[in-house]
């Protein structure tokens, strides 16, 4: 398990109970963990963990050199191109399916039922269809199914959700989404990028004629 | 009919067809494993309804035995429920009685509360086993039973305090009074025996799985309790930056208080060669490649591109050479042509210096060939009659046919 562990921290993925069931459980022991940690150490990264501890990813033991700073670059690059979309589309799906437990790792999205939610409603079909405008690569065109499976295609890719039952298009989030929800604290607490609690949490209400 | 009822159906037909099996387990207090009941024995333990003991026995389900005392109003002494603290005074009891029968020496009712004890411990040992199998499962699987984030919630802590309950039941088992009173007279050897074996022995195990299911739950609790100040700032955030369509996350050189996770490592993708200078894998890649198909070899040739004609060659028409034969039937024919009389093929190419090196044999072939297509397709050849000489052949059955000469003639 640790020739298999390594590598594939190394290649900067997520390990969690969702996507690397065998992995996560293996580096929950705490022997484990800091025989991998030490091994990393060798090569300048440590093993870190999300802040809910849901997942297991490699971080450079120092931030100050030329390599750190490259990662870091790409880092908030690949931020900036998905952190408005995915945003958008948990926002989305807590709205459509009325449950806040979309922000749980392996928590499951049926995409036969996210598809009915957004059938039903103008407006989460308005929000289905600028979020595929966010998400690059991905056209407009089309029907409103081809555009949230082209969308749920591409969280996937980005290893925040995982086909865990491709018969019945069952999809499962990842503990990758700590790390987004880190990402947004750390934003919203340190970069101004928040409005008051009590507007965010009251939708805005239409008047009557 | 739905799945449920099914199920249902099939479990009770388990039991209906392997009845002997159960009646006597329930009677008897168990069974034991033999070669002609062990398929049986297997299918109704599949069923739960058979759980093992000690080695090759098998007993009643304790559920299940509950509910044939009930239908059959059998009466245990201090029947109690489910709660492990009661099973526990029940069994101090049952000991208590046991210890004044065998002073009284009434032997029979020994026997009587040494069964019930016997029971008594197997049940508290299968409810602690199955109420920790069953937390084990909730635990493992999230509480997918239930949907919503508040009812999950709502489980976890009921269930928590469960195992809380269940921790300090363990606890009693060891330090309680009945173990005060098993360990106190020698006549209680028997009791103790079972309860060693049935109980003591298994609590160390017990305890550790306690403990890890505990402390799942509890981070379980916590991350539950952390979902719904995430929501509300996912939420918040996705507000904020509908109103603010141009906002893009800072760049990191511009960090301040960077975060542990502005370091993670943006990976690598590692790729590893064999050593052919070791023999085991050169070996291991020997097997390998045996078992690889043959390449299909496919020969690609390449098309010369095509060029426009040029119209204004003078060589588009080809003509074809002729041959020195052909030339010399030409003439031949102008000769046959010319006379009236029969004219010999071989005599005529004979005089004609140019074709002498045509051989005899081969020219008799050609012109017998010509003046046969000629006359079919009554062509080239119109007005010619022709006949050739054959000679004997050596054997009559050889089938061959020797022609001498060839002989045509202008028809008149």
């Amino acid at each position: 398990m640790f020739k298999r562990i390594v590598p594939t921290l190394l290649s900067g993925a997520f390990v969690c109970p969702v996507a690397y069931r065998e992995e996560h459980t293996y580096l929950v022991d705490a022997a484990n963990l800091a025989a991998v940690d030490d091994y990393l150490g060798k090569i300048g990264y440590r093993v870190t963990k999300t802040r809910h501890g849901g997942a297991f990813f490699a971080t450079h033991v120092e931030l100050g050199g030329k390599e750190e700073r490259r990662d870091a670059r790409e880092l908030f690059t690949h931020i900036k191109h998905t952190l408005r979309p995915l945003v958008h589309f948990i926002e989305m799906v807590m709205r459509a399916m009325q449950s806040d437990e979309f922000l749980f790792a392996g928590a499951v999205i049926e995409a036969n039922k996210l598809m009915a939610a957004i059938d039903s409603n103008p407006s989460f079909r308005n929000d289905l269809q600028s979020l595929a405008t966010q998400l690059k690569g991905i056209s407009a065109d089309g029907s409103d199914r081809g555009r949230l499976d082209k969308v749920m295609r591409r969280l996937r890719d980005d290893g925040y959700l995982v086909l865990s039952n491709p018969d019945r298009e069952i999809y499962q989030v990842t503990s990758k989404i700590e790390f987004i929800l880190e990402v947004i604290e750390y934003l919203m607490e340190h970069q101004g990028a928040a409005v008051e609690e009590d507007e965010a949490a009251t939708p805005e209400q239409g008047g009557l004629l | 009919m739905s799945e449920n009822t099914e199920a249902i159906i099939s479990y009770l037909e388990a039991l209906h067809a392997n009845r002997h099996l159960v009646a006597a387990a329930y009677i008897n207090g168990g069974v034991t494993m033999e070669e002609d009941n062990q398929r049986r024995i297997r299918q109704l333990q599949q069923h739960r309804a058979l759980v093992p003991y000690v080695h090759d026995e098998f007993r009643l389900n304790s559920s299940l035995g509950r509910h044939l005392d009930e239908v059959f109003q059998r009466q245990r002494n201090y029947v109690i429920g489910a709660n492990f603290g009661e099973q526990i005074n029940r069994l101090q009891r049952l000991a208590d009685e046991f210890l004044k029968a065998s002073h009284e020496d009434r032997l029979d009712d020994r026997d009587n509360y040494a069964t019930d004890f016997d029971v008594g411990v197997f049940e508290l040992r299968e409810g602690i086993a199955s109420t920790l199998l069953m937390l084990r499962t909730l635990t493992d699987n999230q509480f997918a039973n239930v949907s919503t984030i508040a009812e999950k919630q709502r489980q976890n802590e009921f269930y928590i305090a469960k195992v809380e309950q269940l921790g300090s039941a363990l606890a009693m088992l060891q330090t309680d009074l009945l173990l005060e009173q098993l360990a106190a007279s020698t006549l209680l050897d028997p009791l103790m025996s079972i309860y060693r074996h049935q109980v003591l022995d298994r609590l160390p195990e017990w305890r550790a799985t306690i403990l890890d299911i505990t402390t799942v739950l509890k981070a379980y609790l916590y991350r539950l309790r952390q979902v719904e100040p995430d929501a509300r700032r996912v939420r918040s955030f996705a507000l904020f930056l509908k109103k603010n369509p141009g906002y893009e996350p800072p760049d990191s050189d511009s960090l301040t208080n960077a975060p542990v996770w502005v370091s993670k490592f943006a990976g690598l993708q590692l790729r590893s060669h064999p050593d052919l200078g070791s023999g085991p894998i050169r070996d291991g890649l020997a097997e390998i490649a045996q078992g690889v198909p043959p390449a299909t070899v496919s020969i690609v040739r390449e098309r010369q591109s095509g060029r426009l004609l040029d119209d204004t060659d003078a060589k588009r028409v080809v003509t074809l050479p002729v041959k020195p034969v052909q030339v010399a039937y030409r003439r031949y024919i102008d000769a046959v042509h010319a006379q009236a009389e029969p004219l010999s093929a071989l005599e005529w190419k004979r005089q004609q210096l140019p074709y002498a090196d045509l051989d005899d044999r081969a020219w008799l072939l050609y012109v017998m060939h010509s003046l046969r297509v000629g006359a079919a397709r009554a062509s080239g050849t119109r007005g010619i009659g022709f006949s050739w000489n054959e000679r004997p052949p050596a054997h009559v059955r050889s089938g061959n046919i020797v022609v001498d000469d060839v002989l045509a003639w202008k028809r008149t």
